[in-house]
């Protein structure tokens, strides 16, 4: 498969208190704003807020099955947190190719996470590809 | 400076933060310790982003320095 710019792939998610719960094992980030309900809500949110890494699991997931695909490898990532995903909620991330390097074998694209009209996060990335799969 | 060099400089900086010698026409990877594979990849995308221009994989294998890489950034803006 051929990547281009404009192509386009999307996954949608819920994080649920067992995602929460495993990545708090994983990662073993007890912060407060992400496993203390009290403490979230007096810092006024509505509840605890979804580990942004929760996030980039399904970011992970477009990048290795979609785009660039199985055979890619992971150069850069960045993220911005905009608004709290919290549990429950249902959200969308997009990820969309903005550029291709025929030269170096690397697609960049760009990525949001929306939960309905919120936008909860949005980032780039940068992958190399095997220059087979890249269009001259 | 000429502006292409100076363009070049800024991404060679920014890219490898340890280098400290000189950015001449001369430059290659082999003179910078943090220019390796991965680095070239990243180095590229940021020259072709700056300068508004694609390179083949062909094109970049024949740059041995950055003053062919002028070079060759100068061709393509002058198409």
């Amino acid at each position: 498969m051929t990547v281009r710019i404009g192509d386009k792939a999307s996954r949608r998610f819920v994080v649920d208190d067992q995602a929460m719960e495993w990545f708090r094992q994983v990662s073993e980030d007890d912060s407060r704003i992400h496993c203390d309900d009290a403490y979230a809500r007096s810092r006024g949110f509505d509840g605890v807020i979804a580990y942004g890494g929760i996030m980039l699991a399904h970011l992970s997931h477009l990048l290795g099955n979609c785009i660039p695909g199985t055979n890619g490898t992971s150069l850069a990532w960045s993220i911005k947190y905009h608004k709290p995903l919290y549990i429950g909620e249902t959200a969308e991330i997009t990820l969309e190719v903005v550029n291709i390097s025929a030269a170096a074998g690397v697609v960049e694209g760009k990525f949001r996470v929306m939960a309905g009209a919120k936008r909860v996060a949005s980032g780039t990335t940068q992958s190399i590809l095997p220059p087979e799969e890249i269009e001259e | 400076m000429d502006d292409s060099l100076q363009k070049i400089t800024d991404i060679i900086r920014d890219l490898f933060d340890e280098y400290e010698g000189p950015v001449t026409s001369s430059l290659s990877a082999r003179d910078v310790e943090q220019w390796d594979s991965l680095a070239q990849v990243q180095f590229m995308v940021l020259v072709e982003k700056a300068f508004g221009v694609k390179f083949s994989s062909q094109e970049l294998n024949k740059f041995n320095n950055i003053g062919e890489l002028m070079e060759g950034i100068k061709k393509k803006l002058a198409k």
